[in-house]
């Protein structure tokens, strides 16, 4: 389950904040679509951290709410922009993708030049805004 | 506010290793990758739980050294993922693992993320890692330094003329930036004397020019028994660091 050392990192992020004094109200998790994140497993993963720094550590987040954001390519060669949908990644790669996305030049490339050397302009992995 | 969320965990699993040595050089060629696998099959072979991590994003090839077949390895997943077991007491991660020996164009700052991801979720067992870098002042190895101040940089160079100047630059870096090394390894050289007289130290370790190196690479007991000896000193100094 590597969604939990993702959940494990905003935890852990959650936490350095409020010892350093910071009021933390609300966290928003933003999931990028190329890491294809869980969405089940990483919330209830979180769930079950938030749950444990609050009764080891006192810390209590009030709440946190799960986005997600659709990833986005330009190609720094020819200019050309698209999405996942237009063009997808290869089943056989999106597990390399998932604990590594920027293997994704490995195995993508540009739909109109065929270029490796893109730019992931969004939905890349995982984000944390604290509110 | 958007926040890196993943530097304080990274921070976590640094701290976790007793020591922490990025092997690394300002210039290319030099053996970093084949000093970074025999040190650490030696350290491991020692009984020392070693953890091994190569780091150079856009051009990995520890694995070959090690004579590990990227294409048909994936780590095993639990709460992060696991590195690789080679031997007993030695564990190893590469980017090679999910690039699968294709191409990896990496920009600056995708080089970044991208050692940041892996250094997140890998849960080392070890006590020292040793970690390949690729050549220069890269992206990789400041990353590494600025997560990790506490690292000890272990630096490689040739005798040549060239190397020698790139490797007085890494040294006076590291003394502006404040940061520690463990010394330096002359590799293929054969006559050491130039350090000292060109950098006024002396190398921790001198290893001689092997005709035929190549045909050893993946061959792990044959790189060591090549290379194990030459760096009895670096073991011994890490191992008094630990």
């Amino acid at each position: 389950m590597h969604e939990w050392a993702l959940a494990e990192a905003v935890a852990r992020t959650v936490e350095e904040l409020v010892v350093k004094g910071r009021d933390v109200r609300e966290v928003e998790v933003v999931l990028g679509e190329l890491q294809a994140v869980d969405e089940g497993v990483f919330e209830l993963a979180l769930k079950e951290l938030f749950e444990e720094m609050r009764r080891e550590k006192g810390i209590d987040v009030q709440g946190f709410k799960i986005t997600r954001e659709k990833a986005a390519f330009k190609c720094q060669v020819c200019g050309h922009t698209w999405t996942l949908e237009e063009w997808p990644v290869k089943e056989e790669f999106r597990e390399a993708v998932h604990f590594v996305p920027e293997v994704v030049h490995s195995h993508y490339s540009c739909p109109r030049c065929g270029s490796r050397d893109f730019e992931i302009t969004a939905g890349r992995g995982v984000k944390v805004r604290v509110i | 506010m958007d926040l890196d969320f993943r530097v304080p965990l990274i921070r976590e699993r640094l701290e976790s290793f007793r020591l922490v040595v990025p092997v690394a050089s300002p210039k290319g060629g030099v053996g970093k990758t084949t000093v970074a696998s025999a040190l650490s099959l030696l350290l491991a072979r020692e009984g020392i739980p070693t953890g091994l991590l190569d780091a150079d994003f856009t051009n990995p090839t520890t694995h070959v050294m090690l004579g590990l077949d990227a294409e048909s390895i994936t780590p095993e997943e639990e709460k992060g993922v696991l590195p690789v077991r080679v031997e007993d007491k030695l564990e190893f991660m590469s980017p090679a693992f999910y690039s699968k020996d294709k191409p990896l164009p990496l920009r600056g700052h995708e080089t970044v993320d991208a050692l940041r991801e892996l250094l997140a979720v890998t849960r080392w067992s070890s006590r020292i890692l040793i970690v390949d870098s690729p050549p220069g002042l890269s992206d990789t190895l400041l990353e590494l330094l600025r997560l990790h101040r506490d690292s000890r940089v272990l630096i490689i160079s040739t005798c040549d003329e060239m190397s020698l100047l790139s490797t007085k630059r890494m040294i006076d870096f590291l003394a502006q930036e404040g940061l520690r090394s463990i010394g330096i390894v002359a590799n293929m050289c054969n006559e050491c004397s130039k350090i000292q007289g060109r950098l006024n130290t002396s190398a921790l370790a001198c290893l001689p020019l092997i005709e035929g190196f190549q045909r050893l690479e993946g061959n792990r007991d044959k790189v060591l028994e090549a290379l194990g000896t030459g760096l009895e000193a670096v073991k011994y100094r890490i191992i008094s660091l630990l």
